[in-house]
């Protein structure tokens, strides 16, 4: 006859559920753990058990340790460290949105500076970058992220493609740059240096000119 | 060497990182200033980043550069493109 010790009461009472259950098992077995006996014997095994008090006490609360009495002054001092540092994660965060707002400032003025005083008045008026090329193609840079923003476009504006490419977005200390300065990285790469730039980006919605027998208005002015 | 804005001299070297750019300005006949902007610009090409010497007035003409040039009026550094 084999003795099987508790290890638990919810291995007990799972094992004379699921695999206790020897020709001589009754449901009264199980009652008798759910309500508690101290030995339950049977053809094959002998259990010892505690009490049901034991085995409902572990399955709702396991060991019970009483909470330390805290004083009202503790309580309070408690409270006031955590409002302090709520406090320290709001100054932190404050001042982490003004660095970030002086760095996009400061990439907006270094791209504007860099703008022709046509590309400016395009920016201003669309809202976005156009760029000649070095060799001479037509670009547009969307302020939109730096992801997929860079469209190929003929004279008269038609899509010709999009590119998916920009400078790495971090630097050395792993901070993010602002975004100004991807599309600085764009601008004077497409216009210094396109073979690079495109050679390394990545080609999606390429389509051909939609009005191939308009003639460009702005070439034939000139 | 003086950090400002950019309209204060003509000779500026910048460096675009996660405070915007690191502006670094410089006088031809100062040796020092050369020294310090030559050195950061060299750090920087360490690192792997492109330098492009632009038109003081904007960008109607630019070029890609390898070596620090004292003489160019504004260098722009930016990092290497990557294809998303």
């Amino acid at each position: 006859m084999a003795t099987v010790w508790p290890t638990s009461a919810d291995d007990r009472v799972w094992s004379l559920w699921a695999s206790g259950t020897t020709s001589t098992t009754t449901t009264s077995l199980v009652w008798n753990n759910w309500i508690g006996t101290s030995t339950v014997t049977n053809s094959t095994n002998t259990t010892y058990l505690t009490t049901a008090d034991t085995i409902w006490g572990l399955w709702q609360t396991g060991p019970i340790t009483p909470a330390p009495y805290r004083t009202p002054e503790e309580i309070q001092a408690d409270a006031d460290a955590a409002q302090a540092r709520r406090e320290e994660d709001s100054r932190r965060r404050l001042a982490a949105q003004q660095v970030r707002a002086q760095a996009e400032e400061r990439a907006t003025e270094l791209l504007h500076a860099l703008l022709t005083e046509e590309e400016m008045r395009y920016y201003l008026e669309h809202d976005e970058i156009q760029v000649r090329s070095q060799h001479g193609n037509l670009y547009v840079i969307e302020k939109r992220g730096v992801h997929g923003n860079i469209r190929q476009v003929d004279e008269h504006g038609c899509r010709l493609g999009r590119i998916c490419v920009a400078p790495k977005m971090y630097d050395e200390e792993r901070r993010v740059l602002p975004v100004q300065d991807g599309w600085i990285g764009q601008y004077l790469m497409l216009k210094h240096d396109e073979d690079l730039i495109i050679g390394r980006g990545n080609w999606s919605q390429r389509a051909e000119c939609k009005h191939p027998n308009v003639p460009i208005l702005e070439r034939a002015a000139a | 060497m003086t950090t400002e804005t950019l309209a204060d001299t003509r000779h500026v070297l910048s460096i675009t990182d996660g405070t915007g750019d690191t502006r670094i300005m410089w006088d031809p006949k100062n040796k020092d200033e050369v020294a310090t902007a030559k050195a950061a610009f060299d750090a920087a090409k360490a690192k792997g980043m492109l330098a492009y010497s632009v038109d003081d007035e904007g960008g109607r003409t630019g070029e890609v550069i390898q070596e620090f040039n004292k003489k160019a009026g504004k260098i722009i550094m930016v990092r290497q493109p990557q294809g998303g």
